[in-house]
């Protein structure tokens, strides 16, 4: 699979944040973040373009229902899009080490930037508790559920594409 | 200046011309929206933009009916696990449902005899109704960070920014920050950002009750010497002119008090659970004071 479609990354989104903000119980006491998981699967496997415009939509769609003001989920998504596909994809791309490992290094990443992002607007969290009781138990639930959300997007992807793969 | 920005600009011109076609086209991605991104952070001064309360209008009742489902699936396996443990609490239920009917049938003649001090002293009560507007929890902040929830009610049923939103009439839940004509956002008081005046009912002391990541709430800004105990009941103190007078925050569960500092720390659990609000109440006749 290079990549996803733009068409499916609009709803697939929106549905995964709309989800997220509805109906995704708390596990360890996070949410799972469904639209990081997508993002870093499509940047994986679709490339830093991918990634990118992926990260870009689903945290367009985290700003929408958030109580955040709107660019900071979407400037930390389109960010870790990128930096995911930095030390390039392809040497991996078939083993699911990469996935897993990606997505608890693309979660703390994610949490650093959303963290710097909200002191820099005066919002008042801590870094100790931010990373320790947030981004740290958000990574392991994340890992666990990067397998199911890699594959998923994998047989969307063909399913909707007929086999083939196509760029964002 | 000049001559900096345009080697800057030459150097980035370079560096994108040795990438691949994908990688540049990647990179001026990522740079016009990552501009896009902080337009948008500068422009909104902490208002909605007019495209995002126009795509919340039209979701909100979708996140409404996905909440609702979520509700039913998720209270499944929860129930199943704890089956045994629900017996023996309900046990224990009745046998506090007798206790507590026995201490009511001597409260109701407290309050008759109350009612009618009250009438011959001509005295105003201390705790005045609210018009109170039913509203249903639709969503939750889908930030780890943040502890924000959407209730289905907007500025078509007299909500206004600043509201107060209480559960059970008067445990403090929260107040409106945000609005459209069918949804609000309302930032619970366990969120990192949020602070109430607060004060201890027994001995009166005040603090400031500040939210947590973790969701729970600490009290702080306690003056040495105040007694605080575990157990004890914080409400609103009204100072500030935020939050009414009175209502119920949560009870004490720790005190930390040290000689070497200013001020005592307590750790309170809010009187409702904040993680599992379904119905709450927007206060519609309290108008918070904005001091200047």
């Amino acid at each position: 699979m290079r990549a996803v479609n733009l068409y499916l990354a609009i709803p697939l989104l929106l549905a995964s944040a709309l989800l997220q903000s509805s109906v995704v119980p708390t596990v360890m006491g996070v949410r799972p973040e469904i639209v990081l998981l997508l993002v870093v699967a499509a940047s994986l496997s679709g490339g830093m373009e991918a990634g990118v415009v992926w990260g870009f939509i689903g945290g367009l769609s985290l700003d929408l229902f958030s109580g955040a003001p709107l660019g900071v989920f979407t400037l930390a998504m389109v960010l870790v899009g990128a930096l995911v596909n930095v030390g390039e994809s392809n040497l991996f791309s078939t083993s699911l080490l990469l996935p897993l490992g990606a997505v608890f290094v693309a979660t703390f990443v994610y949490h650093f930037l959303t963290i710097v992002l909200f002191q820099t607007l005066g919002w008042s969290i801590g870094w100790g508790p931010a990373m320790w009781q947030v981004a740290l138990p958000s990574a392991v639930v994340n890992t666990l559920l990067m397998p199911l959300v890699y594959f998923f997007l994998r047989w969307l992807t063909r399913l909707l594409r007929g086999g083939r793969e196509l760029g964002w | 200046m000049k001559r900096e920005i345009e080697s800057y600009v030459s150097r980035f011109t370079f560096h994108v011309s040795c990438l691949s076609k994908s990688q540049s086209r990647a990179l001026i991605l990522a740079v016009v929206f990552v501009v896009l991104s902080l337009a948008a952070l500068l422009l909104q001064h902490g208002r909605p933009l007019p495209g995002e309360s126009l795509i919340l209008r039209l979701l909100a009742p979708v996140q409404g009916m996905l909440q609702r489902a979520g509700r039913g699936l998720g209270g499944l396996w929860p129930d199943l696990r704890e089956a045994s443990k629900l017996r023996e609490e309900n046990e224990a239920l009745r046998a506090e449902v007798e206790l507590l009917k026995a201490r009511i049938v001597g409260l109701q003649e407290v309050a008759i005899e109350n009612q009618s001090l009250r009438e011959q002293l001509g005295f105003q009560q201390a705790h005045p109704t609210y018009d109170l507007l039913p509203a249903q929890v639709i969503g939750r902040d889908p930030s780890n960070f943040l502890r924000f929830v959407f209730i289905n009610k907007g500025s078509n049923d007299g909500v206004h920014e600043g509201a107060v939103v209480v559960a059970q009439e008067s445990l403090l839940v929260g107040r409106v920050v945000r609005l459209g004509t069918n949804y609000a956002q309302v930032m619970l008081i366990s969120d990192a950002s949020s602070s109430v005046n607060g004060l201890i009912q027994s001995s009166r002391a005040e603090g400031v009750v500040n939210g947590q990541l973790t969701g729970r709430l600490v009290m702080r800004y306690i003056p040495q010497g105040e007694l605080v105990q575990k157990g004890d009941i914080v409400l609103t103190s009204g100072l500030g002119g935020n939050f009414p007078k009175n209502l119920i925050i949560g009870q004490v569960t720790a005190v930390r008090q040290r000689d070497i500092e200013l001020f005592q720390e307590a750790d309170v659990a809010p009187a409702v659970n904040l993680g599992k609000l379904e119905i709450v109440f927007v206060i519609r006749d309290f108008t918070p004071t904005y001091l200047e």
